[in-house]
C-alpha cells in the first residue's frame, strides 16, 4: 500500500524562510583589525621601500624620524644608482664605470650630479613661483634621502654623498630597519 | 462592557536584528585602506652631514659652532683591524694597533659583525663625560668597510647603547633620557691612510 500523504500538521507545507546572513561574528573580526590598523596608522613622513630593497637595506636603533618629505631619494644597489626610481647609473658590483666619473674629479659622479641638479633647480623653481605645499611656502631645504645596499663599500657611498654635495642637496638622510621593529 | 483582556502576554517576542550593513560598508572600504598605510616594516633614519670635502650649508653651520667654543673634532675611524679614536689632542692609544680592536677576525663573521661597538659606546660615553658640551664627531671608514658597519658606528656613537641613563653626561646635574645622547651630529668623511 502506498503511504498516503502525511497528515500532520506542518509537514509537506513547511514555510521558506528567508536566509539571513549571520554578521555577527565577521563584524567582531572587522572590528578587531580595524582597531590594530588605526593604532599603526601613523601620519609620519615616511619613505617608501619596496620588499626587494627593504631586504638590502642595513639595520639600525635609531629612533630619528624625517622632519619633512625628501627632495629626492637615492637608491643604491649593486647594479645600479636610481634617483625617485629613475634609472641614472650602471654599476658593477658597486663599480662606478670609468665613463661615469668626472675625469678631473674622481669623486664626483657625472649622471648622477646632473639628475640631482636638475631636480634642485626645478625645486628652486618652484620655490620662485611661490609653490605651496602643506599650507607653508615651499623652501628648497636639501634633503637627500640614501637607501643603500648593506654591502656597499664605504668608497661608493663618498661618491654618492660628494656629489649629492656639490648638487647642494645638505642634509643626508640613510634609510635603514628599525631593529626589532 | 468589560474590557477585552490585553493581548500584549501572547504577543510574540521577535528578535531584532540590526542592519549591520552600513557598516560593513564603511568596513570594507576603512580596512583597505588602513591596509596599504600599515607599514610591515619600521624604517628608521639616520641623518647625517657632507663629507668633510663637500661644500654646503651644513659647513657653514659648523663654521659658525667653531667660533663659540674649542671643538673636540672626535674622528672615529673605521679600519680593517678596528676602531680608531681620535680628537683635536690627538689618537686615544691602548696598546698597540687601533685603540679598539676587532671582536674577531674571523672571515666567515660577516664584516659588520667583527667590529665591537659596545666598546666603542663605552670609551665614548668617557669622552662625552669629560666634553658634555661636545655634539659633533667624525666618522671616516677605509673605502671597503661596509655600509652596515658605518650605520652601526653611527647608532654606538650616536646613543648610549643602554635603555636608562645612569650618569649625567650633558653636564646639566641631573639623569634624565638627555643623558642618553652623545654625539649626534655626525659628518661622515673619505678615510685617508
Amino acid at each position: 500500500m502506498a503511504k498516503s500523504p502525511s497528515k500532520r500538521p506542518g509537514v509537506g507545507r513547511r514555510k521558506q524562510e528567508e536566509a539571513k546572513l549571520t554578521l555577527t561574528s565577521m563584524m567582531d573580526m572587522f572590528t578587531i583589525i580595524l582597531v590594530f590598523l588605526m593604532k599603526s596608522y601613523s601620519t609620519d613622513v615616511e619613505v617608501n621601500v619596496d620588499a626587494s630593497m627593504a631586504q638590502r637595506l642595513p639595520v639600525s636603533i635609531s629612533e630619528a624620524k624625517l622632519e619633512q618629505d625628501a627632495e629626492a631619494v637615492v637608491q643604491i644597489t649593486p647594479d645600479a644608482i636610481l634617483v625617485k626610481n629613475k634609472h641614472v647609473v650602471t654599476l658593477n658590483n658597486f663599480k662606478v664605470p670609468k665613463t661615469a666619473l668626472d675625469p678631473t674629479n674622481p669623486f664626483l659622479i657625472v649622471p648622477l650630479y646632473d639628475e640631482l641638479n636638475n631636480l634642485k633647480e626645478m625645486a628652486l623653481k618652484l620655490e620662485e613661483a611661490g609653490a605651496i605645499v602643506n599650507g607653508k611656502p615651499y623652501r628648497f631645504q636639501g634633503i637627500l634621502v640614501i637607501k643603500g645596499d648593506k654591502n656597499m663599500p664605504s668608497s661608493l657611498l663618498m661618491k654618492v654623498m660628494y656629489t649629492a654635495g656639490q648638487a647642494e642637496f645638505a642634509k643626508i638622510y640613510h634609510t635603514a630597519i628599525k631593529e626589532g621593529g | 462592557m468589560a474590557f477585552k483582556p490585553t493581548a500584549r502576554s501572547e504577543r510574540e517576542i521577535k528578535s531584532q536584528e540590526p542592519n549591520l550593513i552600513p557598516i560593513m560598508n564603511l568596513m570594507v572600504i576603512l580596512i583597505p585602506m588602513l591596509l596599504l598605510n600599515y607599514h610591515f616594516i619600521t624604517l628608521a633614519m639616520l641623518n647625517t652631514s657632507l663629507p668633510a670635502s663637500g661644500e654646503g650649508a651644513a659647513e657653514n653651520q659648523q663654521k659658525k659652532k667653531k667660533e663659540e667654543k674649542p671643538r673636540l673634532n672626535l674622528t672615529i675611524s673605521i679600519t680593517d683591524k678596528g676602531f680608531i679614536i681620535a680628537g683635536a689632542g690627538g689618537v686615544l692609544v691602548k696598546g698597540k694597533g687601533p685603540t679598539i680592536p676587532l671582536k674577531t677576525t674571523d672571515p666567515n663573521v660577516p664584516q659588520w659583525k667583527r667590529y665591537n661597538y659596545k666598546a666603542l659606546n663605552e670609551e665614548l660615553i668617557k669622552i662625552k663625560k669629560k666634553y658634555p658640551y661636545e655634539q659633533d664627531a667624525i666618522i671616516a671608514a677605509e673605502p671597503n668597510i661596509k655600509y652596515q658597519t658605518i650605520i652601526s658606528t653611527m647608532d654606538a656613537t650616536r646613543k648610549v647603547m643602554s635603555d636608562k641613563p645612569t650618569e649625567d653626561l650633558n653636564g646639566d646635574g641631573k639623569i634624565d633620557s638627555r643623558d642618553l645622547i652623545l654625539f649626534p651630529g655626525i659628518n661622515l668623511s673619505p678615510g685617508i691612510f
